[in-house]
């Protein structure tokens, strides 16, 4: 039996498949579930201060052609405070990770001290701050390209909580290493990346985009080669400074080999859902020949962590 | 072969069908080449360029790869949908969703609520292909206007029950006590597989009515009418607690067993932000 267990910072996992945020976190039960099915962590929706509709349809689009999504979904959520009593119905054996967005300190600060205090038996496992998304106004990748801000936010909740905090960030910029710098000279324990890539599909009958919002961000497969060369990037300038967690297209076992030889910690998954039946069937596969391959190899899975750099 | 267009397969509105009330049935002509064949239960997302996309039940496919869509005028985009003039482009992504499991017993009872009709009416054509299934169907709506498809109903040589809560037509009173009564007396239960659509609290209640009959896992519900964004299954807006089964892609059809499981069935929806609300 091969070991799949991981470590990202103190944070242990029982492999390093994480559901990525966005996909079946909205509710307690599809968390679950995703739990059960065999990811190693799974992360909530992007949470924030108040309840948002999201963007009119159509918001998610799947890209056949290139087994990739384009989304606009506006971070739909019900608000903190409702979501906290979500978080309260989670099965006691799951590890998950609260995903957060807000435009300024003091939101995040104010949603962690109250999931920290009413969520005190069954803690997360990490906040992962979402500075990273592009399609939504005032918050997400509107922050997380400035450094300054990513400073500011990252020390207050810093000192607000102590429980990990995450922090995802966006390829949507000239240089990731300004605002990776930002994130880590601020504490934080870990880094993800990337985001979705800003994109834009018209219909050439209609002749308008397809998103309600017209721009979203795009993910799944095609991104993966530029979530392989952030993390890689990453982690030539940090080497093992700060756990790196890889997200891009991630959805065969050999894509999850690419980012730890790049320099990842653990990956994140979410388009990929939809290239298997169920996640059952994604999970379950990927570990299944991931394990093959350790054995075959003979080394633990962190051990080929950044050894494409040597 | 049941081919699924991701993305919009934009079409011009080729018929636009009356059925009273506000309500409309639009019918687009799927070109043969994209080879689709959706099943009665699936769902698209019918997108209105430049307002929003929703999901609708397809209320009949025939032959001639005409696909219809009833569209009643109560939310905001459907009501828009239902002032468009022939000709004009919408978008057709899907088809979405389980469907019916078609069972091939002898006996298929139907229960429709109100636009619950709406997959059924496709399902009783795709039933009466199949010669040796008898179809049984239970209409019922709060008046006789709100009976949607009357008059084509009619001329189907199937057993039909209506009823409304009014009494203006058919048995005053709801579907549930003639599914109750057929089931009591005249319905050999082994050989009935039951198929039925409606508001979900009328689901809720006749899955009472079949429970006592033991027939919970031989019938199938429709949930078609929740809030759903992707239509694929990863965003979770759709999510049933508290197993985590999606609408749009475990469903929109589920067995009685199942549900019987399922804590928000028939109590609590869901709105767009991922709140719950009570039924």
């Amino acid at each position: 039996m091969i070991d799949l267990q991981i470590k990202v910072g103190d944070v242990k996992l029982r492999n390093p498949l994480i559901l990525a945020s966005g996909l079946l976190g909205s509710s307690y039960s599809s968390l679950n579930r995703a739990y059960e099915n065999g990811f190693g962590a799974v992360t909530t929706k992007s949470i924030g201060v108040e309840s948002r509709d999201g963007y009119p349809n159509p918001s998610i689009i799947y890209l056949e052609e290139i087994k990739s999504i384009l989304n606009a979904v506006g971070v739909a959520n019900p608000g903190y405070k409702v979501f906290t009593q979500e978080l309260k119905e989670m099965n006691k054996d799951v590890q998950y990770v609260v995903s957060l967005f807000g435009s300024n300190p003091d939101e995040f600060v104010q949603m962690i001290e109250h999931i920290d205090e009413h969520i005190i038996v069954h803690s997360p496992s990490a906040y992962e701050l979402n500075l990273s998304c592009p399609h939504a106004k005032k918050v997400g990748m509107a922050v997380g390209t400035d450094p300054e801000i990513i400073n500011s936010i990252i020390s207050c909740v810093k000192k607000s909580t102590r429980i990990p905090i995450w922090v995802k960030l966006t390829p949507n910029i000239t240089n990731i290493i300004s605002v990776a710098e930002a994130a880590i000279s601020a504490g934080a324990d870990a880094l993800v990346a990337i985001n979705t890539l800003k994109a834009l599909m018209i219909d050439i009958y209609v002749k308008k985009p397809i998103l309600s919002n017209i721009r979203g961000g795009l993910s799944g497969r095609s991104i993966k080669p530029i979530g392989i060369r952030t993390i890689f990037d990453l982690f030539e300038k940090y080497g093992l400074e700060i756990p790196l967690i890889g997200v891009g297209g991630v959805s065969k076992w050999q894509d999850v080999i690419e980012y730890f030889l790049a320099g990842a910690n653990a990956v994140q998954i979410g388009s990929a859902l939809n290239d298997y039946s169920s996640p059952k069937e994604l999970t379950s596969k990927i570990i299944f020949v991931l394990e093959n391959y350790l054995s075959d190899e003979n080394v633990k899975i962190g051990e080929l962590r950044g050894i494409a750099h040597e | 072969m049941n081919k699924r267009f991701n993305l919009p397969l934009c079409l011009p509105i080729e018929k636009i069908t009356s059925e009273g009330l506000g309500t409309i049935t639009l019918s687009f002509t799927i070109p043969s080449v994209l080879q689709t064949q959706p099943l009665p239960g699936q769902y698209f997302m019918i997108w209105n360029p430049g307002d929003d996309e929703i999901p609708i039940s397809i209320s009949n496919f025939d032959s001639n790869n005409s696909i219809s869509f009833t569209i009643c005028s109560e939310g905001e985009t459907s009501n828009n949908l239902t002032k468009k003039n022939k000709s004009k482009l919408i978008g057709l992504r899907g088809p979405f969703g389980n469907g019916f499991d078609i069972v091939e017993k002898e006996t298929a009872v139907l229960v429709a609520g109100g636009m619950g009709i709406a997959p059924l009416r496709y399902l009783i054509y795709y039933l009466l292909r199949r010669k040796n299934i008898k179809i049984i169907l239970i209409y019922g709506a709060k008046v006789e206007k709100e009976l949607f498809f009357k008059t084509e109903l009619d001329n189907l040589s199937i057993e039909k029950h209506f009823c409304t809560d009014d009494g203006s037509i058919g048995y005053k009173g709801f579907p549930t006590e003639i599914l109750d009564n057929l089931l009591k007396t005249t319905l050999e239960k082994k050989s009935t597989e039951i198929y039925a659509c409606g508001p979900e609290l009328m689901l809720k209640a006749i899955l009472g009515v079949v429970k006592r009959y033991s027939l919970e896992r031989f019938t199938q519900f429709s949930l078609a009418d929740r809030y759903i964004r992707c239509g694929f299954g990863i965003c979770g807006s759709c999510t049933l607690d508290d197993q985590g089964l999606t609408i749009c892609h475990d469903g929109p059809v589920f067995r009685g067993d199942l549900l019987l499981n399922v804590k928000d069935f028939g109590l609590f929806g869901r709105k767009s932000d991922g709140s719950k609300f009570k039924l």
